[in-house]
Parts: C-alpha cells; sequence; structure tokens
C-alpha cells in the first residue's frame, strides 16, 4: 500500500505542478490574447463618439451596463496623433467618462462636476508627444486641457450620459454626440 | 557474424528499454492531467464575478479596484473573457447584491424589500440583473430606478419593492423565474473607492418577503 502510495505521489505533485503552471499562465495571458475583448466588442472610431446599443430594447452592449444612462465609445490610437476628448458640461443631465487602457483598465474617469472651468478637455498623449508638446509651451501659461499619457497607444473611451427621466433618451443621445473625440494634430505644434 | 555477436546484448537492453516507456506515457498523462485541471481550475476561477478585492457592506459587494488601473489579474481575465467595461472609480461606486441580508440567493419566485438610507452621492440607480450582468428582458415592468423618481413618505424614507408581479409604491420588477442580482450604482459618491470607507457606508438592508 505504501509502497503505491510512494509510486504515485511524484506523478500526483508533478500533476499538479503542471496544472498550477496552465492555470496561472491562462490567468495572466488572458488579457492579452482574448480576440473577443471588450475592445473589440464595443468597436467605434477614433473619430466621434459612437452610440452603444439601447438596454431599454434589450441591445446590452457590456455585462452590467446601466440602462438609466445613454453609453457611446470612442478608440484612440496615439500611432495616428493625440486624442482631444472635449465635453461642455450639459444643463442640469450628467455626464461622465471612463478612459480604458487596451486591456481594458480604466486608468481615467471623471465626471462633469469634477470638471475644470466648466469644460472636460483631456488629450491623450504618448511620452514622446508630450515631451514634443511641453518644449513649445509657453513659459508662462498653463495648458488648457489635462494632458493624460494612457499605459497602451490605443484604447478606448466610455462615455455615458443621463437618462433623467424615461422619454429623454433623445438628449442623452445628443449630449454624447456633442462629446468631442478626435485626433488633435494641432497638439503637435 | 557480427548479428550473432550483437545478439547477447539485445536481450538486457530490450528489457530496460521497457521501462523508460512506461515512464514516458505516464510523464505524457501527468502533463495531459495537469493541463486539464489547470484549465478546469481557471474556468472555475475567472468568469464567476471577481474572485478577490470584494469590500461588503451588508448583503451589498463592491470591487473598488476594478474601476481604476490596478485590478488583479482575475479581475482583469474575467473583465477580459465576458467584455465588461467597468464603471470608473472617478464616475461612482458600483455595488451588487446577489442575496438578501440573511444570506439567501435572491430568487424570482420571492418578494424582497429594500429600506435604509442611501449613502451620499448626486444620485444613484438602482438595477435588476438576470445572470452574467444581462438586462432582464421578460420581466413585468420597470426594471431599473433612478433615485430621483423614487416616492418618499412624510419622513423622507423611501422603500423599494422587488417583485415579480405590479406593486404600489416603489416597485422594479423581478424575473419571472431564477435568480437575479440587484445593482445600487453611486455616482459622484462622496466616499472614496476604498475597502475600508465602503464598509462604512449605510447601504440599504434587503429583507425577504413572501415566496411562492
Amino acid at each position: 500500500m505504501s509502497r503505491r502510495i510512494l509510486f504515485w505521489a511524484p506523478w500526483a505533485l508533478a500533476c499538479l505542478f503542471v496544472a498550477g503552471i496552465v492555470h496561472l499562465s491562462a490567468v495572466l495571458m488572458m488579457p492579452f490574447v482574448v480576440k473577443s475583448d471588450v475592445y473589440a466588442r464595443l468597436g467605434g472610431t477614433n473619430d466621434g463618439v459612437t452610440l452603444l446599443g439601447d438596454p431599454a430594447n434589450g441591445k446590452q452592449a457590456f455585462p452590467f451596463q446601466d440602462p438609466a444612462f445613454a453609453t457611446g465609445v470612442c478608440r484612440f490610437d496615439l500611432d495616428a496623433g493625440p486624442q482631444r476628448l472635449r465635453a461642455a458640461i450639459p444643463g442640469d443631465g450628467m455626464l461622465s467618462l471612463a478612459i480604458y487602457d487596451r486591456t481594458g483598465r480604466a486608468f481615467y474617469s471623471t465626471t462633469d462636476r469634477a470638471a475644470l472651468r466648466g469644460r472636460i478637455d483631456i488629450a491623450l498623449v504618448s511620452p514622446e508627444q508630450l515631451e514634443s508638446l511641453e518644449a513649445s509651451d509657453p513659459e508662462d501659461a498653463t495648458p488648457q486641457e489635462l494632458r493624460l499619457t494612457p499605459p497602451t497607444r490605443t484604447g478606448f473611451v466610455v462615455v455615458r450620459a443621463l437618462i433623467e427621466r424615461p422619454g429623454m433618451e433623445d438628449a442623452a443621445q445628443a449630449a454624447l454626440r456633442a462629446v468631442e473625440c478626435r485626433r488633435d494634430k494641432s497638439l503637435l505644434r | 557474424m557480427k548479428l550473432s555477436q550483437a545478439a547477447p546484448f539485445s536481450q538486457p537492453l530490450d528489457e530496460e528499454m521497457r521501462t523508460p516507456i512506461s515512464v514516458y506515457a505516464l510523464a505524457l498523462a501527468t502533463l495531459l492531467a495537469g493541463f486539464a485541471i489547470g484549465l478546469f481550475i481557471t474556468d472555475l476561477t475567472v468568469g464567476r464575478l471577481y474572485l478577490f478585492g470584494a469590500a461588503r457592506s451588508g448583503a451589498w459587494i463592491a470591487w473598488p479596484k476594478t474601476g481604476a488601473l490596478d485590478p488583479d489579474p482575475y479581475a482583469r481575465a474575467t473583465m477580459t473573457r465576458d467584455g465588461i467595461a467597468p464603471l470608473g472609480n472617478g464616475e461612482g461606486l458600483f455595488f451588487l447584491a446577489q442575496t438578501d441580508d440573511a444570506g439567501r440567493a435572491l430568487s424570482g419566485n420571492c418578494d424582497y424589500m429594500l429600506t435604509g438610507d442611501t449613502p451620499a452621492a448626486r444620485f444613484w440607480t438602482l438595477t435588476v440583473y438576470g445572470p452574467g450582468g444581462r438586462l432582464v428582458a421578460d420581466a413585468a415592468g420597470p426594471t431599473h430606478l433612478l433615485s430621483s423618481a423614487v416616492l418618499r413618505n412624510e419622513k423622507g424614507q423611501a422603500s423599494i419593492t422587488v417583485a415579480r408581479s405590479a406593486r404600489a409604491g416603489n416597485w422594479l420588477a423581478a424575473p419571472r423565474e431564477g435568480s437575479f442580482a440587484l445593482a445600487l450604482t453611486l455616482y459622484d459618491a462622496s466616499a472614496s473607492a476604498t475597502p475600508s470607507a465602503i464598509a462604512n457606508l449605510g447601504m440599504p438592508k434587503i429583507t425577504r418577503g413572501d415566496c411562492q
């Protein structure tokens, strides 16, 4: 009996060892190998906000999407140039946005309430673009926009506008369409 | 002649060869079994929502790290596999309840009453989700509620009923069958997204009523 255990124990241990390695590498690799990740599923372009489904009519863009909001997405690709994100603050609605890296980590998020000078104005720049931007900054002026360097060169932005009352979906969608999200070569002076 | 000379040596060699073959077979079986078990554990731990980093307040669970740059590897894998765009911590705090306060899974067969205050926030939404965070399509009424639409009594208190069929007052429709989850999202919450701050938040109580 004990001889049988002695024979199988190393194999069982080796099996668990392999299982552990396979499990850990599968978990760690998943954000980088899964093709249908959140970036791919949401779509969008780097020129303007694309509206995402209509959860009230059963078109849900991602799990746990809040149906009280109209949701839109836009992408950025810093290799094509810096991306500018601008939104005026709607009257009494609410607008919020989260910026995600290529693997879906929300590295920056804010709402209209946290916005400075009544505007959301964000420039997504790569470290090199930031450098050339800072080199051309006037000496004594603070930049208008908030400059962020995303962890990855591509990624996406999810913008949410509150539907204040049933029937006000159009107003929320209009607020989303008014959000400016585009490449901004003027940042590379 | 040369062959017959070689013959005496072939016998012991052959016997020595027999053991390695079974060892190779065992090693291969070990590898395959390890692979299968490893993938099985991955499937168990990824996709049952988030395994780690939960902050609890009553029946409500928040995962403050999913809305920032540092989700743990399991949360990252889950978000990737299920295509979840988590709410950013700068936007608000997302809470999910899959059980009532007594720890029983929320079921479409029962009525539930939500009472008590919600934490300070600009506003909140309460939403009924089916399995996997899907919105309920076949419910008999509204499945989400905005704080500004909540009816309150003279003392300013509100209670919300979650049930399959229509109720007076604040009512959210539960799915006709099966388990469900409730999400309470605080937008522009004054509490910060840290486990200790979340644990001290007074979240609504979820009490089970009648069951069919």
